[in-house]
């Protein structure tokens, strides 16, 4: 798995969301964006499934290029994309919320529930259960889970603590890490910098829609810039 | 190809009202034969309803389903009315010259698809200005009055039947492509887009494989209605009744329902038949229809169909609870 995005563009009608943008993913690594609201950072990874169209710059992965397909292709190839705001099929119950995930030629869709239960066990409980009667950590546990029944090899989210108790982000953080144990790559959105930057290997910071810095994590949360701007801490 | 494996049932729901609906096109067959033979006027005052019931079938399928806010039906129910004016005046006879029309709307849809870029408000009024350009395009092309030749008119009962022909194929053509793999496809659309293009759902196909059925659909009865009403001119295409009746008979059934629609239709036919015949050559049917869309507008905005079921449903369930109880007790 790799996914290496290389000076990519885009924008919002005319306004410029992001610029020259570049980043990369190796296999097996959690790599986090962080910045405040508005940074830039949901606008890449929408651009990098194919959400918003980048004006220029390439997105290759496995090496393939895949800035010019739609999002349905780019998620087939091995892509497990977790939107901001879970967006759940509400009416639906936990089980059938997590097999709109599988893809239709699955063939070991009772395995693919099994892991996810597995990793969650308070969905098998639940699985009955409508998704708006959920609570909003176990929401995001099913936005999660939908997400992994097609296998990828690569799971984005955008903005995981989105809703979510301290304590309960901390729970589903843990559970990120389970599933990057298991060998797939992470790439995460996250306002909540300091977390994020104790759980990942590697950041970037973005600002007004740039990456203005990047580093190993435990090196950027030592940082003295960092460390104001973005985890409220003065030297 | 599709990543959906939902395997939800047909529900029981469903197939009632289904069951209902092919009893009522049954009751509709056998109609004629209970009329006496000199009441055609009735015949032909019903066959118009069957275009009524088409273009909403169209419709619900295009804004209700796949969520395209079509404002410019008439485009694809006018094209088809001239088109298969045009193919039976070059010689085709009746049935391949419907057809015909209908296959002109299923490609002009195709034409169509490129709009999808738009956001969907801007759709919407792209819908609403095409009429205007198409009608000089087909005046140049086409033709500018199209009267169905002698040899095509058909009797009021044939007409009837024609048009029941075209409705039960419209209704349960659409019931089933709702009930296959495009139908779940677009429900997931319709709940929530970027969830489902974010599980691998096509949409663009999706909302195209709507749009080009639903165009077939309005065509045909486009064509229909030009054999119903004898002969039109190529200002049908600035008329907006065809545009904008489909839709309040959506609306006033219920959005994306299958019985919507129906009902939409229904009740339309109802109010248009008796303001006709109290007041005949009016225009009071719009005025009364204006109130019956107010009165839905503000008291169940979701129409009909879904708020009846709903209370169904809360009455049996009481009930079943009763049962319950008496039954410990």
């Amino acid at each position: 798995m790799s996914l290496e995005v290389a000076n990519v563009s885009a924008s919002y009608g005319a306004v410029r969301a992001l610029w020259d943008v570049s980043i990369s993913v190796s296999q097996g690594q959690f790599v986090c964006l962080v910045g405040a609201n508005g940074a830039g950072k949901s606008t890449l990874l929408k651009t990098i499934v194919g959400m918003i169209p980048p004006r220029s710059g390439t997105i290759r992965f496995n090496g393939r290029g895949i800035s010019n397909l739609r999002t349905h292709s780019i998620i087939r190839m091995g892509i497990g994309f977790v939107p901001e705001g879970r967006r759940l099929f509400p009416t639906l119950s936990v089980e059938e919320n997590l097999r709109m995930g599988a893809p239709r030629a699955i063939n070991n869709l009772e395995d693919s529930l099994k892991k996810v239960y597995t990793l969650f066990p308070v969905l098998e409980e639940k699985r009955k259960q409508k998704a708006i009667a959920l609570s909003g950590g176990e929401q995001q546990m099913v936005a999660i889970g939908r997400a992994l029944m097609g296998s990828p090899r690569l799971l984005i989210l955008d903005e995981l603590s989105f809703g979510l108790a301290p304590i309960i982000f901390d729970r589903v953080l843990s559970t990120i890490l389970q599933i990057k144990q298991a060998g797939v790559s992470v790439l995460m959105a996250e306002q909540n910098a300091e977390r994020a930057l104790e759980v990942s290997d590697y950041s970037y910071v973005m600002e007004n829609g740039r990456v203005v810095k990047h580093g190993r994590s435990t090196d950027l949360i030592d940082d003295p810039l960092v460390k104001e701007a973005y985890l409220g801490m003065d030297e | 190809m599709m990543a959906l494996n939902f395997s939800v049932l047909p529900g029981k729901r469903g197939t009632i009202s289904s069951t209902i609906v092919l009893f009522g096109l049954l009751c509709a067959a056998v109609f004629p034969l209970v009329l006496r033979q000199t009441n055609q006027t009735s015949l032909l005052l019903f066959s118009i309803y069957f275009v009524w019931l088409t273009l909403a079938q169209s419709w619900n399928l295009m804004g209700g389903y796949a969520g395209l806010l079509n404002l410019g039906l008439v485009s694809f129910f006018a094209l088809g009315a001239t088109v298969s004016g045009a193919s039976m005046h070059a010689g085709l006879s009746l049935a391949p010259s419907i057809l015909l029309g209908g296959l002109a709307g299923a490609l002009f849809a195709v034409a169509l698809i490129p709009t999808f870029r738009l956001r969907s408000d801007y759709f919407a009024i792209a819908t609403l200005v095409i009429p205007v350009l198409m009608k000089p395009l087909v005046e140049f092309f086409i033709g500018t009055d199209f009267l169905v030749p002698s040899a095509d008119i058909t009797s009021a009962i044939d007409q009837y039947y024609i048009g029941l022909v075209i409705t039960g194929f419209s209704i349960f053509g659409i019931y089933l492509l709702m009930r296959s793999k495009v139908g779940y496809a677009l429900k997931a659309i319709g709940e929530d887009e970027l969830a489902s293009s974010s599980l691998g759902v096509n949409i663009l196909l999706f909302k195209s494989i709507a749009l080009v059925v639903g165009g077939f659909v309005a065509s045909i009865a486009g064509s229909y209605f030009l054999e119903y009403i004898g002969s039109i001119n190529s200002t049908i295409f600035l008329n907006l009744t065809y545009s904008l009746f489909p839709i309040f008979m959506v609306i006033i059934g219920g959005i994306g329902t299958f019985e919507g629609p129906i009902l939409g239709a229904l009740i339309f036919s109802v109010v248009n038949y008796s303001t006709e015949n109290y007041f005949s050559g009016s225009t009071y049917d719009v005025l009364l229809f204006s109130v019956v869309i107010m009165i839905v507008a503000v008291l169940i905005p979701r129409g009909i169909a879904p708020s009846a079921l709903a209370l169904t449903k809360r009455i049996t369930s009481r009930h079943s609870t009763k049962a319950v109880i008496s039954q410990t007790a």
